[in-house]
Order: C-alpha cells, then structure tokens, then sequence
C-alpha cells in the first residue's frame, strides 16, 4: 500500500485551564487520508475539528501521538507541502487582490516573473479575472473567500486543509464555492482535509466522512461515499445522498446531545 | 450645488476675524488688552520685515523639528519594543500611560537648570513631550493587529520577521500615524511653554518679551503665527492619513 499523504496515529490536544486544570480538546485521533483524497472531519462544533486541522498545519503541537505528511513528521509549517485556508478570508486589507495571492509566492521567495504567472493564473481559476486590482473591503464575502483560496493554490502544494472555509458565506454562495472546490480538486490532483459542521456539505465534496464524537475528539465513524462524480448541487436531490445524509445524522445526531449540557438538577 | 466644506470653514474664520475687527474698534475692551486685527496684521509684518520673526522663527522650527524626530524613534522603537512581549507591554504599558497622564511641565524648571537656555532644553523637553502619545499609540496599533492574519502568514512559513514587516507594521501604522500627530502636536506646545519659560529666543520668548512689554497687537500676531506652523503640520499629516489608509476605501 502507498504511503498516506497524512498520517495521524493517536493525536492528544489538551490546553491548560486556570492554575492546574487541563481541558481535554482531542482524544486519541488516529486517521489516514491518502493522496488525491477529499476527506471531511465532520462533528459538532467545538469539538476540536479546528484544533486537529491546526496540528496538522504545524500551527500548534500535540500533547500527545504524532502527524505524519507525505512520510515526515510534522514539527512546524511545512510551506511548500501544506496550506491552509481558513473561515475568515485573512486578507491583507491593504493589499490589493492580485497583491494578496501574490503573498505566500512573495514569502516564499519566488522568481517575480514565475510569482506574476502564478497570480494571474490562480486568479482566473477561482473566476475573479477583472478583479485583481479590488482591495479586499470592496470584496464580497464570497469574492474574498475566493481570493483567499487562490493564495492558497498559488502556492501549488499538494496538501490543502480547509477549516470551514465557506463557514461564514450563505447558504448558495457556499454551494457554488463548493462545486468550484471539486472542479479544481479535479484537475489539481490535491489531496485535501475539510473541516465542516454541514453534513451536506460533507456528502456533497467528499471522498469520505470522517465523524467527531463532541469533545474531546475521536473518530466515531469512517464513512466512504460512493456517489457518482462529477458531483453537483443538484446531486442532494438524490435517493442515494438522502440515504447517506440520514446515515449521518444518525451517528452525528448522539454527538450533538452529548454536546448539550445537562440541565443543573440531574447533577 | 453642494457647497464645498473647506469653503464654509473659510466662511466661518472671515467671519471670525470680522468679529474681532468690529468688537475691538468700538473699543468696549482696551486696545490695551484687545488690539483690532487690522493693528495685528500691521505689527507683524513689522516684526517679519525686521528679520525678527525669521530668528526666533527658525529657532522654534529646529527646536521641534530635532524633538519631533527624537520623539518619534524612541517612541516608535520603544512602542514596537514594548508591545512585542506581554510581560513587557503588562509591565511597561500601565506606567507610560500614568507618566503620560502627568503634567511634565514640573520637570521643566529642572531641564533648564541641567540643559541650561539654549536650544537642548527645549528639544529634550518637546522630546518628552511628543514620546509618549507616539509610544502609546505604536503599542496600541500593534495590539489592533488582527491575530488570525499573524496565523495565516505563519502557515505560509513566515519568520517573526516577515511577520512584523509584512502584517504587524502595517496595521500598525495608522494608529502610528495618529500618534505621530500627537506627538508633533505635544512637542510644540511643550517648546513653546519651555520658550515663554526660560529661554534666550525663539516664539514662545518672543510672545512673552512682547507681552511683559504691553504689546498685545504684536503678541497676538505671534500666536497667529504660531497657529499657522501647527495648522499647517496637521495638514500634511492629514494627507498622510489618507494616503496610508486608502485600502480602507469604499466601493
């Protein structure tokens, strides 16, 4: 078998309460997604997806257990292998949008005539041609989140992690982001982690759904969906997704109750 | 049509000057204590055509200009420095704003007796004067640096040095500019007290020499003068404002 693109074998995340109380944010995670694969971190929120997705990107350690990337254990931001695209766009707002793809080539230390390239070809892919010269806040939320995710891109990595990157975008921008998000999965062969509270969001990109239990972690329940591709919008009309969406429910659902807190008199 | 503001402003100092003309020619307060603006106007192109502006003048204007720029990289040096670490802002940040907040012109009879008459009294006080909003604002414009960008660019393999030129100065720097502003603004009135207190020239000891002499007319100009310096300042640093936060724009 070839190795994983990531690797996460009994993954611990606590973080320090008061003087000497500890809060347990991820309990023993281990998952592999392999290369080209589309996998989803699905679970309630708050229950530590965000914080998963952060060790992977290098952006705080465990406690406990490792990740792996493409065979190597990961210690810190791995640039040229991993991005990150996160809820808020994160957009520099003093720099233009061709300016704020330009950003990690620029970090990174790229030749300006293969950074020029770069932008205006990531730029075109995520459909934001005649917008380059627009600062951010002349962006919409939607336009922004496109912005971001050519920065992304542009660094041609061939691990994405999305934190709930169309989170705070409404109901239909969300699912035309997402279907731009699978067309150019399609043809940039990335393998990509996802982190999202929306089930149909989940069914609709992945390769497979992994689900959270609430808080601390664990993976609760590996779910493959073999729904065909290319997929849709118009897809979530289907028997077949109505079919994997209650699937999901059922196991999420458990998870949601446990995350509700239990009223004060049965303590 | 809409009237431009800078129009209506004009509007409003003519009419004020026109006030000043007509209260004081009917003389209800002495000319003593209220010259008319017209004899204000003809004293201090006295003084300008004399050559005895022009000293005193250029006098004031190194006195801030050296303050100004001593003022701003300790200040602007200290406040990066200080904001950097959160046990040096928790501790530092507190007694800054209490010294800020203390009138310093009681160390300036001290100042004068260490720096003596000269110009470095008045530039070491107009320094400490202007040091503290730029200093205080620098830590503040640090602090107002959103902390998920610092995240971004830290994925993308950023150093702690990138982070600071590529996304910490930059938010930093309209609260900076503000700060400077301030600065500049507290440095002058710090020069011109030091002047009027104990000095062998510039604006504020020629205001205070022609006060102790009864020539209101003349004292009055030199405080329209010293309004213009200070205007004019605050002009160029509006423009500097909106330059630096032109990505701030709207549609």
């Amino acid at each position: 078998m070839t190795e994983p693109a990531i690797e996460l074998r009994n993954l611990k995340k606590s973080y320090p309460v008061g003087n000497d109380g500890t809060i347990e944010v991820v309990r023993d995670v281990s998952l592999r997604v392999g290369a080209r694969e589309l996998v989803s971190l699905l679970g309630p929120s708050g229950c530590g997806k965000s914080t998963i997705l952060a060790i992977v990107a290098g952006l705080t350690s465990p406690t406990g257990g490792e990740v792996r990337v493409n065979g190597d254990r990961v210690e810190g931001p791995r640039p040229t292998e991993i991005t990150i695209v996160f809820q808020e766009p994160n957009l520099l707002p003093w720099r233009r949008a061709d300016q704020n793809v330009r950003y990690g080539l620029e970090l990174r230390g790229a030749d300006p005539k293969v950074m020029n390239g770069l932008v205006k070809k990531y730029l075109n892919l995520v459909g934001l041609q005649g917008f380059e010269k627009y600062y951010p806040s002349q962006l919409s939320g939607g336009m922004a989140q496109r912005v971001a995710l050519a920065r992304a891109l542009a660094l041609e990595t061939s691990i994405v992690l999305l934190d709930e990157p169309f989170g705070a975008l409404d109901e239909n921008t969300r699912s035309i982001l997402g279907d731009e998000l699978l067309r150019i999965k399609s043809f940039t062969e990335k393998t990509m982690l996802f982190v999202t509270h929306s089930i149909e969001e989940a069914l609709h990109l992945s390769d497979r759904v992994l689900i959270l239990s609430a808080r601390p972690a664990r993976v609760k329940d590996d779910i493959r969906i073999n729904l065909e591709t290319p997929r849709t919008v118009e897809l979530r009309w289907s028997p077949e997704f109505q079919e994997y969406k209650v699937r999901i429910w059922q196991s999420l659902k458990d998870e949601l109750e446990r995350d509700v807190p239990e009223p004060v008199a049965n303590r | 049509m809409k009237i431009p503001i800078w129009l209506g402003q004009i509007a409003l100092l003519l009419t004020f000057l026109g006030l000043w003309e007509i209260v004081a020619s009917i003389e209800i307060i002495s000319p003593v204590l209220l010259p008319r603006f017209s004899q204000t106007i003809i004293s201090i192109s006295g003084v300008v055509a004399s050559g005895e502006l022009n000293y005193h003048l250029l006098i004031t204007m190194e006195e801030l200009l050296s303050s100004f720029l001593i003022a701003a990289v300790f200040g602007i040096g200290a406040g990066f420095l200080i904001a950097s670490t959160k046990l040096l802002r928790e501790t530092l940040e507190p007694i800054l704003l209490l010294l800020f907040a203390i009138p310093i012109a009681v160390v300036y009879p001290l100042i004068a007796v260490w720096f003596g008459l000269g110009v470095e009294s008045k530039i070491l006080f107009g320094s400490i004067y202007g040091f503290f909003p730029i200093a205080t604002n620098t830590i503040a414009g640090v602090r107002s640096t959103n902390k998920s960008l610092m995240k971004m660019s830290k994925s993308m393999g950023a150093s702690s040095t990138r982070i600071f030129t590529s996304i910490i100065f930059p938010s930093a720097t309209p609260t900076l500019i503000t700060g400077l502003r301030s600065g500049l603004n507290l440095a002058f009135i710090g020069i011109i007290f030091g002047e009027m207190f104990a000095s062998l020239g510039g604006l504020g000891f020629l205001i205070n020499s022609s006060s102790q002499v009864l020539d209101s007319a003349k004292v009055f100009g030199l405080i329209g003068i010293g309004l213009l310096v200070i205007v004019i300042a605050n002009l160029a640093f509006n423009r500097l404002e909106i330059r630096s936060s032109r990505w701030r724009g709207e549609l």
